[in-house]
């Protein structure tokens, strides 16, 4: 179609047909498409609202836009950089005044009283909608391709626009809540925003205490808490993490691929699970608890409910991770170092002590900053086992949620809790990154690591196995719970916890759902599929420009995209909460909340595999590509994307898998008609009820574990090379 | 059409560190022109300025009689080999030469009978059906060729393309470049560090040291009159001396005097100054015995390969010169005494 043609028609589409305020019932919610929406208020598009409504603050972000749509239907090609700088200006105009009567115009009238000079009486508006997020799309894309035209980025207008776009997206789904919750820590409902205020909430004992180590008098406070087990957590699976790196790359133990692909479970397996089967083994009627008290008498209670507990649940579910990450290190540990090791007549012992480990320290610390973030962000365990042990993600929650919420109180523990895991964020980029050997050169080090030391070897292979026997257990535990009448009293076999959770009838061909999990087992699904192409299709391009486009301010723009690493779920669920409710974005009880905060929070997991596969594809493929005469989309397309396939199938999977095991970012989001599976779970959990979750859990896990099996069967089998021409000869 | 290529006063910076700048040439319709300098001088940088995979910070680029500077290089319509092939590994042979020919929206059976034709030139058209993978790195070149040819490029850009072969090969493929390019008649733009190569393919060679043109010239002119030392020591191996203009001729040549040993230069230069000059090893012919009007000297080091020897001397005042002897006379020994005289032709004046 004729370019100039389709800048008038998206003009048409905003000014008249796009309803210009809120996503009502959803995004993909029609209801508002009867004959009568051009008329009433909450519908109308962009033109009715100036005309009809009064809304006369929009004619400054149409005006702009106006002007712009017709220069680009009739005047010419931009030519010079003057022409382009006055489309960049209209553009930043348009877009900057479409922000700012957002915020100074809401639900209730102007922000300060002073604008009612400017304004209609009783001038208000709701959240905005369709029409507002096209233009907002629109103006960005003018923005960007003013600057591609004056040369950014090689004048690359997809890569600009992309630029562009993510940054508009991660300003407005990131930045602003979490900045906004912040904010918070500093505002009383009496007397407004203050230091005072701040400084009240934010250095006080019940934070920051030592009581319990002596220093000062009471109790800890709950950040000193929360540290204490984030640090023994990422001791404890730092630790677990290298002997299984170590049995793993390092032995000749018999079993190391199924230890491997034990390690991986807990991958699969929402957080909080865990800690339901330690409650279900060692919990006040758990099966230990209760065999222990009757055998020898000794009444146990819930000494699990607690720091122990939490420690306990902790360290199995985030060993994993910390394997993963030492996995890639210790292998990366090039033979020759070893091999010059051993040649100088060291010991085993002396070359492990000197030289392999001093080279995998860093990669240590990696594993523990993770361990301590995870941690710190843990919140379905210090739900379930948390007890009297003060951690802060369960705090905030109690904070929001409990009976007397308090949103100051909660931002000021929002604050000690994100000091803690961005310092751990910067740590780990700026000093630990800087620090890693690269020890895996172009060249083939060829050879073979030197054998472990026979005790680091023996320890190892020890605690790797006690870890999969006990690991086993619990999920031998948990899938034969789910078929027992009463934990804890009745063990009699039955499947009456699956039917509660999965029953359906077919009435008259019908099939009707009742039991009680498909309600919030099918939105969780249909959420994280939707959540599943946007959160990789932002992460890849974001992965793209970092690795193959410069342009100012890179760092800046990296350091953002990975900083949603560094906030704890909880702070985002909170944040939305909080921003998201009114105008000028209202979101609350819709889907469209859950699925933004599922691609906001999985976003660093695309980008990162995509950093990863790009990084190995030599820049010249795609240069090859431009110089053949391809634009820049069609050599993503046919030459990159075929390329790096299996980063992208891994990418789709891992942001499905974080969704549906999400909890702490989307405990404050669920609605009762956007329930979903792990919310719904902690809840019945928090009620004791441990059949139906435990059944639940299960499928879930099951449904996971088909997904990660599907991706290894579709990248593992690489079809990924298939001829486009069948050769002519 | 005439496919010139222009720079007119073209810089470059990165985070504002100058990689090329002042850069000024001319490249004629079906030239080879080599950019030749050691590595990060600029010159696979100029090159990409070329293609467009880098924009000038400053300055204009002309392709034919179009300013490029802002053509992306997608539309730029010139061909690239770059140093590591960048075949498409996911393609075989064929869809990787059709890529350009699909992508100008070039209709399939014909781009099948333009790729066929191409890869035929190159001689890999009984390979069509392979990967990437499965050819030699010969042979994977051949193809990078065929694929930058095959879209009729207006210019076509060579990043070191024999840095990947081995040495006995690099011989036979560039001179099959060299062959192909004349018999094609494309304007070419070749990158190299070897000096070799750049002697042995250009029409003109563009020297460049630190992001600056150093010297602009045909093969024979480059190695017989380097304006700078840089330029002489690149091209080659040089004596850098210092010598003594005695008297101007009446032809317009000059004599000169390095230690007694007297020769002609072909220029006009001031009687009684100093010069700084470049003689070539070749140029300095030894003689066991005092032939008059040379150097006397001591053989350092002495070293025999095959077709030359090759002579490390101190002379009797303490000059260092490095002499390539081509002839079938005895090999001297370390400790001998010689009389080194100079051949004018194979002595150029150069800058300090």
């Amino acid at each position: 179609m004729n370019v100039r043609l389709q800048h008038l028609i998206l003009l048409l589409v905003v000014l008249f047909i796009m309803p210009w305020y809120e996503f009502t019932d959803g995004f993909f919610n029609f209801s508002w498409l009867s004959l009568g929406y051009f008329v009433a208020e909450e519908s109308a598009p962009l033109y009715f609202q100036m005309v009809g409504h009064e809304k006369v603050w929009l004619y400054l972000v149409s005006g702009p836009y106006v002007l712009l749509a017709l220069a680009n239907a009739f005047t010419r090609k931009l030519r010079s950089d003057y022409e382009a700088n006055i489309h960049l200006g209209l553009a930043a105009l348009g877009l900057l005044a479409l922000m700012m009567q957002g915020m100074l115009i809401n639900d209730f009238g102007p922000v300060f009283l002073a604008l009612n000079a400017f304004l209609p009486i009783d001038a208000y508006q709701i959240g905005m909608g369709y029409g507002a997020l096209l233009l907002s799309v629109i103006y960005i894309y003018y923005v960007a391709s003013a600057f591609a035209h004056k040369g950014m980025m090689k004048g690359d207008l997809f890569s600009t626009y992309a630029l562009f776009l993510i940054v508009f997206l991660v300003s407005v789904f990131v930045i602003f809540p979490v900045l906004n919750i912040l904010s918070r820590a500093f505002l009383d409902s009496d007397t407004g925003y203050s230091i005072t205020v701040f400084s009240e909430r934010i250095f006080n004992s019940n934070i920051w205490g030592l009581g319990c180590i002596g220093i000062g008098s009471g109790y800890c406070g709950v950040a000193t808490a929360t540290a204490f087990l984030a640090v023994m957590t990422g001791l404890s699976t730092t630790t677990l993490g290298l002997c299984f790196a170590l049995v793993i790359t390092r032995t000749d133990f018999k079993w190391r691929g199924r230890l491997k692909a034990l390690s991986l479970l807990p991958i699969i397996t929402p957080p909080f699970v865990v800690g339901m089967a330690l409650i279900m083994l060692l919990g006040r009627s758990g099966i230990v608890t209760k065999f222990i008290e009757s055998t020898f008498g000794i009444e146990l209670g819930g000494w699990i409910y607690g720091f122990w507990g939490l420690w306990i649940a902790q360290t199995l579910a985030y060993t994993p991770i910390a394997f993963m990450v030492l996995i890639g290190v210790v292998q990366g540990v090039g033979p020759s170092y070893e091999e010059a090791s051993t040649t100088l007549n060291a010991t085993p012992l002396r070359t492990f002590r000197f030289v392999t480990l001093p080279l995998i320290r860093p990669g240590l610390a990696n594993a523990f900053l993770l361990g301590f973030v995870e941690s710190m962000a843990d919140l379905g365990n210090a739900l379930l086992i948390g007890g009297d042990f003060p951690v802060l993600s369960a705090q905030i929650f109690y904070a929001v949620a409990g009976a007397s919420s308090s949103t100051g109180k909660a931002a000021a523990l929002v604050v000690s809790l994100l000091v803690f895991t961005i310092t751990a964020f910067l740590i780990q980029r700026y000093w630990v990154g800087r620090k890693t050997y690269a020890t895996v050169t172009g060249k083939g080090d060829g050879g073979s690591n030197q054998s472990l030391p026979k005790w680091v070897k023996n320890v190892s292979v020890s605690v790797a196995l006690f870890w999969s026997v006990f690991t086993v257990s619990i999920y031998v535990l948990i899938l034969m719970s789910g078929f027992v009448e009463t934990w804890g009293s009745d063990y009699s076999l039955t499947f009456k916890h699956y039917i509660t959770a999965f029953d359906f009838n077919i009435v008259n061909s019908h099939l009707i759902a009742t039991g009680v999990a498909w309600d919030s087992l099918i939105t969780t699904l249909w959420l994280a599929l939707l959540a599943m192409p946007l959160t990789t299709a932002m992460g890849l391009a974001t992965g793209y420009l970092l690795t193959r486009q410069n342009f100012a301010f890179k760092s800046a723009f990296e350091f953002s995209t990975m900083l949603s690493f560094a906030i704890p779920g909880i702070v985002i669920g909170f944040s939305y909460v909080v921003a998201f409710n009114q105008a000028p974005i209202d979101l609350t009880y819709t889907g469209i909340i859950i699925v933004v905060c599922f691609m906001f929070r999985n976003m660093p997991v695309g980008v990162r595999s995509s950093i990863a596969a790009l990084k190995q594809l030599d820049p010249g493929l795609d240069e090859a590509s431009f110089t053949l005469g391809a634009s820049n989309l069609r050599s993503i397309r046919t030459v990159i994307l075929p390329l790096i396939k299996p980063a992208v199938f891994s990418a789709l999977v891992y942001s499905f898998i974080r969704s549906i095991t999400s909890v702490s970012a989307v405990i404050f989001l669920v609605s009762a008609d956007y329930n979903l599976a792990s919310a719904y779970i902690i809840g019945l959990v928090e009620n004791n009820q441990f059949g139906v979750p435990i059944a639940y859990s299960t499928t879930l896990i099951a449904i996971m574990g088909i997904a990660i099996f599907g991706l290894n069967q579709l990248v593992g089998k690489r079809t990924l090379f298939k001829p486009l021409t069948n050769g002519a000869s | 059409m005439s496919n010139k290529v222009e720079f007119k006063n073209v810089g470059k910076s990165f985070n504002g560190q100058a990689a090329v700048s002042n850069v000024n040439f001319l490249i004629n319709d079906g030239q080879l022109v080599t950019l030749l300098g050691p590595s990060g001088c600029g010159k696979t940088t100029t090159l990409r300025m070329v293609a467009g995979l880098e924009l000038p910070s400053e300055g204009s680029i002309f392709i034919g009689d179009d300013d490029v500077t802002r053509v992306s290089a997608a539309q730029r319509s010139v061909g690239m080999v770059f140093q590591s092939y960048a075949l498409f590994p996911h393609m075989t042979v064929m869809d990787n030469v059709c890529y350009g020919l699909l992508a100008n929206k070039v209709k399939k059976e014909l781009a099948v009978i333009l790729a066929t034709e191409a890869l035929d030139k190159v001689g890999m058209k009984q390979l069509v059906a392979r990967h990437p993978s499965e050819l030699s790195g010969g042979q994977q070149q051949r193809v990078a060729i065929a694929r930058s040819l095959v879209t009729q490029p207006k210019v076509l850009l060579f990043d070191e393309p024999l840095s990947n072969l081995d040495a006995k090969l690099r011989r036979k493929v560039r001179q099959d470049i060299r062959d192909l390019q004349r018999d094609i008649g494309v304007t070419s733009v070749y990158v190299t560090h070897d000096q070799e190569e750049a002697l042995a393919i250009s029409d003109e060679i563009i020297v460049m040291e630190q992001g600056r043109i150093k010297q602009i010239g045909t093969p024979k002119a480059l190695y017989n009159s380097p304006n700078s030392r840089f330029v002489a020591d690149f091209i080659g191996d040089t004596n850098i001396v210092t010598c003594e203009a005695l008297k101007l001729n009446d032809n317009g040549t000059t004599k000169l005097t390095l230690e007694g040993a007297e020769f002609e230069h072909s220029k006009r230069l001031v009687a009684k100054e100093s010069y700084c000059l470049s003689i070539r090893p070749s140029a300095i012919r030894l003689f066991t015995a005092n032939v008059g009007n040379s150097i006397k000297a001591t053989v350092l080091s002495s070293s025999y390969l095959g077709g030359h020897k090759e002579y490390n001397l101190r002379t009797d005042a303490g000059q260092e010169l490095f002499v390539i002897d081509h002839s079938f006379d005895d090999q001297l020994s370390e400790g001998a005494v010689v009389y080194a005289t100079i051949n004018g032709l194979g002595a150029s004046v150069v800058d300090e």
